[in-house]
């Protein structure tokens, strides 16, 4: 019995002594930046001062200073951009705890993959960190914005994955198979100016943009728009709520109608000796506003409604796969649809699959969206309460 | 003089996870790297490879089932051959406690002990399955029934809690794109784990109501395949084979997915933590095994005693064993996998030798 007293004591003196990690040594890095220069790659690491923090919190505002700082060197390999940043805190950079990855522009029209390579080997990256880009400096761009509704610039980057917003790409989506490897979509941070954006008013503030399309780790024009990067995002079975408005099928006027989430089903067929990957978004949505005569009441002409919805959204999808095909990029690994139901075929063509995909692949978008509910009201504002008194 | 100590429910829960720690804890990404989609095959395949040889084993000591093998193995084939061969079975079970013990400060170093000494870490984990094993064959026993619902527990627990990461459609792959010729190298690394559980013989005269061990081996060898199947899957539809392919711990890469922002992110210790526990168990057996055979090899009266310095000697030898995870595995490729099913065939020499030398025996006796 004592020695087992004796052990046991010995064993506590053991604990802590190796691997001990402090919590006022480490520096949390809250957001990665990348960005290339004509001297090499500049790291930035986003780092939350909590010193600044602490004693903002007490006080009510943040009087002491800057509660989030940016700290940057530039160097040819990322690597050894990294160490000259270390070389710079007083604390320990400590990635574990990081969630985003910013570059800029030139840095992934040079290729990301120095990022991705980094990001998978590394065990305290995890491979659902987000990637975003900067169309720009990412530093510079980043570290002036002014950040409004949260309190670090990091938090609205976890909001807008969080609630959808913005498309979600993290590392791991990029190395989803070999033979589209390092294809994706890489979200885009806007920042706004002064009349336009996030905050009007504010110079500068963060907004989410189009998003990018990366093509073997290298980022290829044409840079996605706003609408398109919701279709894209529809693809991948991330959309939220969306708002759009579509032409009335009965007169003139518009209809506005809002989605809350958006399903898809993406499957591949084979159809007279050609693949076809056939995309079907499904959803239902609202209808929440009417500037048309158009009666919610009348199931013909709902029905004619939800054919013109169809059809939008047919043609939304259809033009950002087409725009995105058109660059050989298979952004949202359509390869591995064929891999698994057709491998005899897939292993014909899986080296040069990326032409296939470009020329040869059909994409068929067949939506059914259905509107489930019409509002509140029946007819609409201006049937019932102005044209009713137009004769008078 | 012996007492029946282990029930079958022991046994059945004891295997279990016997087999599964290693193979999920070190063998997934070896696994994937070489079987991608015809993993799950690869894993049926070596079950039944190692309910053959747990079979066999059964079998011989079913022929003397109160005394041990390494008792009257000498009277089967002469004691210049025994003893070698023993000495040789000892050898694998040594190097096996070995490797799972590197693989473990490997994991452990790399993941959350930075900067720890290796020794320290195989240290502190000698001195658990050294305790565990002096406390004789009914503690691993009584611990492994304690682990199983916890294990169980995390076994289901994973795959719900990555399942809004799965890419069903990929799931179309286990049918397509699997064959047998992918599968044959996980067949062959995992049947030797699942032979593992021939170490029965040399307990054979622990056990109660022997005669339903072979039944329980098949309830264990069943559960373990599926178990480890049920984690092969979810690995495969969220990562998809290509990516779980190039990963060391795949396990673990899946546990970090869970959905950022949810409170369960950090779920990764709590699952080692269970693993260790579990790893723990399965060494303390094996350890036990090794002194057992040692002790009576050496005709001592105890093998308590034994057990602090064969647990010395191992940490040593893993501290010598690689100094990197690509030596460690140059060295572990196959190699080692044949050495256990020799070391697990070995009781079949002596089973044949025994009944060609009965059957001598009573045509001698019917000529008489």
């Amino acid at each position: 019995m004592r020695k087992l007293t004796i052990s046991l004591l010995l064993l506590m003196m053991l604990t802590g002594c190796w691997s001990s990690e402090e919590l006022n040594d480490q520096a949390f890095i809250g957001v990665l930046i990348i960005d290339r220069n004509d001297d090499g790659i500049e790291v930035t690491f986003g780092v939350p001062l909590t010193t600044n923090l602490a004693s903002g919190e007490t006080s009510g505002s943040a009087s002491g200073g800057e509660v989030f700082g940016y700290f940057s060197r530039t160097a040819p390999t990322l690597e050894e951009a990294m160490q000259k940043v270390q070389g710079d805190l007083s604390r320990r950079a400590n990635i574990g705890q990081n969630r985003n990855i910013v570059v800029g522009r030139r840095f992934a029209e040079e290729g990301i993959t120095p990022v991705l390579e980094l990001a998978a080997r590394n065990p305290n990256i995890r491979m659902n960190t987000n990637m975003f880009l900067v169309d720009g400096y990412a530093k510079d761009e980043v570290a002036k914005a002014t950040v409004t509704s949260e309190r670090f610039f990091i938090s609205l980057l976890n909001k807008y994955v969080e609630h959808r917003t913005a498309l979600q790409t993290t590392i791991k989506d990029f190395m989803l198979s070999k033979a589209s490897g390092g294809d994706g979509l890489l979200p885009i941070i806007n920042f706004s100016d002064n009349t336009e954006g996030a905050m009007v008013g504010k110079s500068s503030t963060v907004g989410t943009g189009g998003a990018a399309i990366i093509k073997k780790g290298k980022l290829v024009e044409p840079i996605l728009t706003p609408d398109q990067t919701s279709a894209a995002q529809s693809i991948r079975n991330q959309l939220g709520n969306y708002f759009f408005s579509i032409e009335s099928p009965t007169e003139n006027g518009w209809i506005g109608l809002y989605s809350t989430s958006v399903d898809v089903k993406t499957k591949i067929v084979k159809k007279e000796n050609k693949y076809h990957i056939v995309i079907k978004p499904t959803s239902e949505v609202e209808a929440i506003g009417n500037n048309s005569t158009m009666n919610f009441a009348i199931y013909e002409d709902v029905k004619k409604l939800e054919d013109s919805i169809d059809q939008f959204s047919d043609q939304l999808h259809a033009d950002t796969m087409h725009v995105i095909q058109q660059t050989g990029a298979d952004v949202f690994h359509f390869d591995r649809y064929m891999m698994v139901k057709y491998p005899q075929d897939w292993r014909k063509i899986k080296d040069h699959w990326r032409e296939y995909y470009r020329d040869q692949l059909a994409i068929d978008i067949d939506s059914d969206i259905r509107i489930r509910r019409k509002g509140s009201t029946v007819r609409s504002f201006k049937s019932q309460f102005i044209e009713h008194n137009e004769g008078d | 003089m012996t007492t029946k100590v282990v029930t079958q429910k022991q046994i059945y829960k004891y295997f279990t996870i016997h087999i599964i720690t290693t193979i999920i804890m070190f063998m997934i990404g070896i696994v994937l790297q070489q079987s991608g989609y015809s993993a799950p095959l690869g894993v049926l395949i070596g079950a039944c490879i190692g309910i053959v040889i747990t079979f066999l084993s059964i079998a011989f000591a079913k022929r003397r089932p109160d005394a041990f093998f390494v008792h009257y193995g000498a009277d089967i084939v002469t004691r210049w051959l025994h003893y070698p061969l023993m000495a040789f079975i000892i050898m694998t079970n040594l190097l096996l406690v070995a490797i799972n013990l590197w693989e473990i400060q490997d994991l452990l170093l790399q993941f959350y002990l930075t900067g720890t000494p290796s020794w320290i870490i195989l240290g502190l984990c000698g001195l658990c399955i050294s305790y565990m094993a002096r406390y004789g064959i009914k503690s691993m026993f009584r611990a492994a029934e304690g682990m199983f619902y916890l294990s169980m527990i995390t076994f289901i627990i994973i795959p719900y809690l990555v399942h809004s990461n799965m890419e069903w459609f990929l799931a179309r792959g286990f049918a397509t794109v699997a064959s047998v010729k992918e599968a044959w190298p996980t067949a062959y690394h995992l049947g030797s784990i699942f032979g593992e559980a021939s170490l029965i013989l040399y307990i054979y005269p622990y056990i109660s109501q022997a005669t339903y061990t072979r039944k329980t081996t098949i309830r264990f060898t069943t559960l373990a395949a599926l178990m480890v199947i049920c984690h092969l899957i979810p690995i495969l539809i969220v990562l998809g084979p290509d990516l779980a392919q190039n990963l060391n711990y795949p396990e673990l890469d899946i546990i970090r997915l869970i959905k950022s922002g949810s409170y369960l992110e950090t779920l990764d210790p709590i699952i080692i933590a269970l693993w260790l526990v579990s790893i723990f168990i399965k060494l303390s057996f094996i350890l036990f095994v090794i002194s057992h055979m040692l002790s009576r090899i050496l005709k001592l009266k105890y093998s308590k005693p034994l057990i602090y310095p064969i647990c010395t000697f191992i940490i040593v030898s893993t501290i010598c064993l690689a100094q990197s995870h690509t030596q460690f595995f140059s060295m572990h490729n196959g190699g080692v996998s044949t050495c256990v099913y020799i070391s697990q065939l070995i009781p079949l020499l002596y089973y044949v030798i025994d009944v060609m030398r009965k059957r001598r025996k009573q045509m001698e006796e019917e000529s008489l």
